[in-house]
């Protein structure tokens, strides 16, 4: 099979796209928070891959052209920060301090925990960014040395712990501000977490994705800051 | 065709956004992602009116839209990596899981702390 495509630039272009809007079929049918599309997309991806003997290699050759699109899209994530500049003025400094702090926190775990596992520093150093937006977090792994596609492991889990347990948690601890909410999902999972948000509430889903950006950009600054102390 | 030419021109603004943050990033040499300065422009030409919303707004919610699509490859790519890392796979999930948690809760008991002390010295009202 790899040898028959191995000259197709749409081989993996293609299979991306199909596999896609199957997945949005599926996720149509099942409403739950486990049923993501990027999720199932993927893991059907590579199953017929596993399955059919094709390399990702083979499979990225097309692949690689959609990827292309992640630069102008994270342009874009400018839009609705734009749109939501009010709300972000009239909260300035809680948006930015709860965010700093969950920043900080989630960095403290993550090398803690880390140095108790034994964890290998290349996979600790992926992960330091995964709580922020796919582009932005392998761009800083990249930086720093890490794996992206231990990194993207790392979103993929953000996101989905997020929007699963997220509500639940914010229950557990009584926060129940929806502003505090929507910050509190958006940092730690980003477009995932967000998309759960949206259906919470109005002001939860525009706070979520206004920490999307902030944190992204407090990440960028905090992370190369401190890896080579570590 | 007039509507395929407002995307295009949408398109181009997008664009050229891109290559200045690309030129950017390699003449500053910081360890800041290029889409990130892209990210930045965008924003600031959209509050100095330079850039117009309907000048943009088509195709970033095309783009935005499908954004979920564009982490198809990268999360495949997860499969090259695994059966590399073995046992370490169980940890990293663990710490992936448990640092989320731990960030919900910090940053979300932060910002209510900061938004009901608030509330509390200008008496209940919001400005």
């Amino acid at each position: 099979m790899n040898e028959l495509l191995q000259e197709s630039v749409f081989f993996g272009f293609g299979l991306s796209i199909v596999m896609y809007l199957l997945a949005t079929k599926v996720r149509k049918k099942f409403d739950h928070p486990f049923v993501n599309p990027l999720l199932i997309a993927s893991a059907g991806i590579i199953v017929i891959l596993l399955v059919c003997n094709i390399s990702y290699d083979t499979y990225n050759l097309g692949a690689q052209y959609i990827t292309f699109f992640l630069t102008p899209t994270t342009v874009c994530l400018a839009i609705p920060l734009y749109k939501q500049l009010t709300l972000l003025r009239k909260h300035l400094v809680a948006v930015i301090l709860s965010i700093f702090c969950g920043c900080m926190a989630h960095l403290c775990t993550v090398v803690g925990l880390a140095i108790l596992f034994q964890l290998e520093e290349t996979l600790m150093i992926s992960i330091l960014s995964k709580s922020v937006t796919t582009p932005i977090a392998i761009g800083i792994a990249e930086e720093v040395g890490g794996l992206s596609p231990i990194t993207i492991l790392g979103v993929v889990i953000a996101g989905m712990t997020g929007a699963v347990l997220g509500p639940s948690i914010l229950q557990v601890f009584r926060i129940k501000e929806p502003i505090a909410q929507g910050l509190a999902v958006g940092t730690s999972s980003h477009a995932i977490g967000t998309a759960r948000m949206i259906e919470v509430g109005e002001v939860q889903g525009a706070m979520s994705s206004l920490s999307i950006v902030v944190a992204g950009i407090l990440t960028v600054i905090i992370i190369p800051i401190i890896v080579p102390y570590l | 065709m007039v509507n395929i030419m407002k995307y295009m021109n949408q398109l181009g603004i997008v664009l050229t956004v891109c290559v200045v943050a690309e030129v950017l990033y390699m003449i500053l040499g910081l360890p800041i992602p290029a889409s990130v300065y892209g990210l930045v422009i965008m924003l600031l030409l959209l509050m100095l009116k330079i850039v117009k919303l309907e000048q943009v707004e088509g195709i970033g919610g095309f783009l935005l839209g499908i954004m979920p699509i564009l982490f198809i490859a990268p999360t495949v790519g997860i499969m090259e990596t695994v059966g590399g890392i073995g046992n370490q796979l169980v940890f990293l999930i663990i710490i992936a899981f448990v640092s989320t948690l731990v960030t919900i809760t910090v940053t979300g008991a932060v910002a209510q702390l900061f938004i009901r002390t608030r509330e509390r010295r200008t008496g209940g009202k919001d400005e």
